[in-house]
């Protein structure tokens, strides 16, 4: 049965604190002081988006005792009774999945180089590394989709391909087309030093090219021109390895010539297929048109995605393979304020909140379609971000303020072999600014887990060893390959009760 | 072997420019739309663009605004969606009449725009926590980059300020500016104060000419012109702002001062403190010096991003250190001898023509020896530069692109491309393409969105040659709509005959420069069409089109 990853990014530093609120009524108290005029602007639109105890849809934390002792760090009140934790209206949805089990939440996660303290953050001269870069979101979305923040010229899903591809004989033919990317992100992540991605535009219904230049010069303009071997470009030189010969010519000209030489008989069927010609799973014979709610964009790219699965499910084009990789992606999270900067972030308070709950629609409309195609059981959905934000609010008491850029922040994850109903973490700081955890005046969380801690369990399902992560196909401690999908997390501590260094959220069973 | 390009008249062509009248986008939209929308400032901009006669201001306009980016999407500017597409337009002007002066002075322009202050936020920053948005970028972005570079124009690994330390301190400097609110029947400004007296010719050149003391109405408003933010300096924060490169000092108590006195007719003495306090820091900023090598920290990421982005990211330590020379010195000397530049650090014409003239970037040895790829131009300039020549070669010419032309209107990766559509600060404007080894890909400070946008804006870029060449060459189009024509008889007329085709493309579009490489491919698509007789046109459109999406002609030309 073929694994389906899906990386799901939220480009601009998504306000994942806003994930997972305190809701015990000392922690919602000090939670609300912190942040109180942020949600008393989404409170006046709406008085369900309030984030006081009652509006919060509340979570079982039955898997996580530890999480309801006491609070340390109370500002100086008195705690009165354990720690609970709540999810906002906005995501009942992934709410009702983690109830059910196939969700999770990876808290107080960020990219790091070697666990760290607030006070040793705000160290001079510097006691311990810090990503360079940090909270910028250039470097800081490169850091993730590296799956580590130092300088690399590959995705960590790219070199979990190389990797695998190379334990497990793949032909070099073949290689290519276990990576879609679907996204307006990047392919990045899915680029290895060897393995390229499948590139498919982020329009709804690409239209197929011909092979003959006769006919690319007379098509339409609105076509979507689809970039196979277009990961090419994004591949050169990456990693020691030589760039394609083609690519020392113009580009424009040699897409069109890389399109006529790279597997274009491939490229037609697997389009024709994702417009037309894809069977429903469920009812063979019926024409595969998955309706995905939500926001339009994300909406259409998710059908994409399933129209995919779809073909691969069928055994009809691409065969069946053991692993596919895809990566989905919006953006507009950089919720500097309410009316201004990227997408969302421009509209009213009432029209973004609106914008957030059609995305978190999408996703668990598309987590629907999954579990009706009967895929569910195989595949995970795995987020990312930039960055956390800043626990207090820009200009408290004006009505349009949004946060700032912070480090620390939550991640879902979720898909039928999720261990879900869990909030993953190796210590959420109180909400208190005086924390450990915490630094600077803005209030901002110093990860306690490594980005590549919990990305790195996708490794372990997909069939690679927790050394082989470290150290690579074929590499040892001493001698890693070059290609090493995760090379840093032996500077980390172990994961909380256990002896690995990775998240243990997927079931490997 | 294609030739060295001649620059004998380059000097002469640069001092023409330089003084070339150019129009407004805003007059333009004024003059020849009724209504202020997307469409219309879409069209503003595609018709200066294509026609326009300022080419060497409008390309580095298109650089400015790939680096000074806005969006086109903010409801808050402008109180119409007309006003906002407008202002956006004024926000283009500004850039296109300070192209030339220093970018010191351009940079504390724009901060006091509000296109700026809406797409980095810090419109209605505060005392007490303020947004750090804009002190972020505006270091990150606009001036010294993440990284202080070295003397060959490569990244380090030292920062170059300190995170969080330096973005918290100069984010107070941006607290208390603020839209203006405006009663139109009192023609009054109502809360807050001018920065401006009035925005004339539309734009924002005036931000220093206040208006007399203690009047509060805006000269000029009655004409529907855009204006620039206002001081609310009780949201101002007054404190002392201390930075990594040097310290802003308190205005605390003059502005106690100056809040105690109970005729308040120099509010404006107010605002004066706060803008002098962003001037002051922006001091600190531009005279701001590596230590390692003593050169200034702007400069050097001014002059990175300024030939990656219009030449090469793959330039050489010498080429890198020559541009920076000229930020320094704000000169530079032309082929004949002669200086351009105001003599003032930071000054962007001695700039960009220690860019553009650079043995570096005329010499086509650079492309012979494989690394065309590495060149580029600005996104916008290139495409500007591939259907700049079709206008002008077809038989109507420029007054042909005034018609709502359906080639280029229709060409859904030109209007993506234009400015001030909503885009990522990091995707947009990154080079098209990044060498192995150079600033970008080497340091890893590109966007990790800038993949995927690269392979799209060439696409598109294939795209929109394909739909206007598509245009340009269908009877139907010619006939029917009367766009951009080109008399074909005479490239048909030798269809048959490849080697004479090859030729009168060569002559016509790529100046007898055409590689014999793109020779070879021309001829392997020509010839997959018989030579006959029968499939002249077929054979020409097919090597027309490779023509104009060879190097030599998108790239070089």
């Amino acid at each position: 049965m073929t694994k389906y990853v899906i990386l799901r990014g939220r480009y601009g530093a998504t306000d994942s604190l806003d994930f997972l609120i305190p809701r015990d009524a000392t922690g919602n108290a000090l939670w609300l002081g912190l942040r109180g005029s942020l949600y008393d602007q989404y409170a006046a639109v709406n008085p369900s988006w309030a984030r006081n105890s009652a509006s919060l849809r509340a979570l079982t934390l039955a898997n996580n005792p530890e999480l309801t002792a006491p609070y340390t760090y109370t500002n100086g009140t008195a705690a009165s009774g354990g720690r609970q934790f709540g999810m906002p209206f906005e995501l009942e949805g992934m709410h009702g999945l983690y109830e059910a089990g196939d969700a999770a939440i990876i808290a107080n996660q960020g990219l790091l180089i070697e666990p760290v303290t607030a006070a040793e953050v705000e160290a001079r001269p510097r006691v311990k590394q810090i990503p360079g870069g940090l909270r910028a979101h250039n470097s800081m979305q490169l850091g993730v989709l590296a799956g580590t923040p130092a300088p690399f010229g590959s995705g960590w899903i790219g070199r979990l391909r190389d990797n695998l591809h190379r334990k497990n004989s793949v032909v070099v033919e073949n290689r290519r087309f276990d990576a879609l990317g679907m996204g307006v992100g990047s392919t990045f992540p899915l680029l290895g030093v060897e393995a390229q991605p499948f590139f498919v535009g982020p329009d709804a219904a690409p239209t197929q090219v011909d092979a003959n230049i006769n006919s690319a010069v007379s098509a339409s303009a609105a076509a979507d021109v689809i970039g196979i071997g277009i990961g090419d470009y994004n591949h050169l030189g990456s990693g020691g390895v030589a760039k394609p010969a083609f690519a020392n010519e113009c580009a424009a000209y040699d897409i069109i010539q890389g399109v006529q030489q790279r597997s274009f008989s491939l490229t037609q069927q697997y389009l024709a297929a994702l417009a037309v010609n894809v069977d429903d799973p469920v009812t063979p014979g019926t024409p595969y048109n998955p309706d995905i709610k939500g926001a339009t964009d994300t909406a259409s790219r998710y059908q994409n995605i399933l129209k995919a699965i779809a073909i691969i499910e069928a055994g009809t084009l691409l065969g069946t393979m053991d692993t596919v990789f895809f990566e989905i992606s919006d953006g507009g999270h950089d919720d500097h304020s309410d009316q201004t900067a990227n997408y969302n972030n421009r509209l009213s308070v009432a029209d973004k909140m609106e914008y957030l709950r059609s995305v978190a629609d999408a996703d668990i409309s598309f987590v629907e379609e999954l579990i009706r195609i009967g895929v569910w059981s195989n595949t995970v959905v795995v987020e990312w971000s930039d960055f956390g934000r800043t626990i207090t609010p820009n200009s408290p008491g004006d009505p349009t303020s949004g946060t700032d850029h912070g480090w620390g922040g939550n991640a879902f994850v979720y898909g039928g072999p999720v261990i879900g109903q869990k909030i993953y973490h190796a210590g959420i700081p109180d909400p208190d600014l005086s924390h450990p955890q915490i630094y600077n005046s803005r209030g901002i969380w110093v990860p306690t887990l490594a980005t590549e801690q919990y990305l790195a369990a996708i490794g372990l399902w997909v069939g690679l060893t927790e050394d082989e992560l470290k150290y690579g196909v074929g590499g040892t401690q001493s001698a890693p390959t070059f290609d090493a999908p995760f090379g840093r997390l032996d500077n980390y501590n172990n994961y909380p009760g256990t002896t690995s260094k990775i998240v243990p959220w997927v079931n490997l069973a | 072997m294609p030739a060295t390009p001649v620059i004998s008249d380059v000097s002469a062509y640069i001092r023409q420019q330089v003084a070339e009248p150019y129009f407004d986008f805003s007059d333009e939209m004024d003059t020849y739309y009724s209504v202020n929308n997307k469409q219309t400032m879409n069209f503003s901009l595609l018709r200066r663009y294509l026609t326009g006669s300022a080419t060497f201001r409008m390309r580095m306009t298109n650089f400015l605004q790939n680096i000074l980016i806005v969006a086109d999407t903010h409801p808050a500017l402008g109180s119409t969606e007309g006003g906002r597409y407008r202002n956006l337009m004024l926000y283009e002007d500004t850039l296109m009449e300070s192209a030339f002066g220093t970018y010191r002075a351009l940079i504390e322009k724009i901060t006091h725009t509000q296109e700026m202050a809406e797409f980095l936020t810090y419109k209605r920053s505060t005392v007490g926590a303020p947004d750090q948005n804009y002190a972020r970028e505006t270091l990150q972005l606009h001036t010294t980059g993440l990284f202080i570079y070295d003397s060959n124009g490569k990244i380090t690994d030292r920062p170059a300020y300190k995170d969080p330390e330096d973005i918290a301190e100069l984010a107070k400097i941006y607290t208390g500016l603020a839209y203006p609110e405006y009663d139109w029947t009192n023609n009054t400004i109502v809360r807050g104060y001018a920065t401006i007296n009035e925005i004339r010719r539309g734009s924002y050149s005036n931000r220093f000419d206040k208006v007399a003391e203690g009047e509060k109405t805006w000269v000029g408003l009655a004409t529907g012109r855009g204006f620039g933010l206002v001081s609310e300096p009780w949201r101002h924060d007054w404190s002392a702002v201390t930075l990594s490169y040097g310290t802003v000092a308190s205005g605390q108590a003059q502005y106690d001062a100056l809040n105690a006195q109970s005729n308040v007719s120099d509010w404006l003495t107010a605002e004066n403190l706060q803008f002098n306090r962003i001037s002051a820091e922006l001091d600190l900023r531009f005279a701001y010096r590596d230590p390692v090598d003593n050169m200034l920290v702007i400069g050097k990421h001014l002059a990175a991003q300024m030939i990656a982005r219009i030449v090469t990211s793959d330039f050489s330590g010498s080429y890198f250190r020559r541009v920076y020379n000229a930020y320094e010195t704000g000169t530079y000397t032309l082929p004949d001898g002669t200086n351009i530049g105001s003599g003032s650090v930071s000054d962007l014409l001695a700039m960009y023509c220690a860019v553009l003239l650079d043995p570096e970037a005329v010499t086509v040895v650079e492309a012979d020896r494989g690394v065309t790829w590495g060149r580029f131009k600005t996104d916008l300039n290139c495409y500007i530069g591939a259907i700049r020549p079709l206008v002008a070669a077809s038989e109507i010419g420029a007054a042909k692109a005034y018609s709502r032309c359906p080639a280029w209107e229709s060409v859904s990766g030109l209007l993506t491309w234009l400015p001030y559509r909503q885009g990522s600060t990091f995707g947009h404007g990154e080079p098209l393409y990044t060498a192995p080894g150079t600033v970008f890909e080497q340091q890893k400070i590109l966007s990790s969105e800038l993949s995927t946008v690269t392979d799209d804006m060439v696409r598109k870029y294939v795209q929109a040659i394909r739909t206007v060449a598509t245009a340009m060459t269908s009877t139907q189009i010619q006939n029917a709509q009367g766009a951009l024509n080109l008399d074909l008889a005479r490239f048909i007329a030798v269809a048959d005959d490849t080697s004479a085709l090859i030729n009168i493309l060569d002559a016509e579009f790529t100046q007898g420069r055409m590689r014999n490489d793109t020779r070879q491919k021309l001829i392997t698509i020509i010839s997959r069409e018989p030579n006959d007789g029968t499939k002249r046109f077929e054979r020409f459109k097919n090597a027309w089109m490779a023509t104009v999406i060879s190097p030599e002609f998108m790239i070089s030309r």
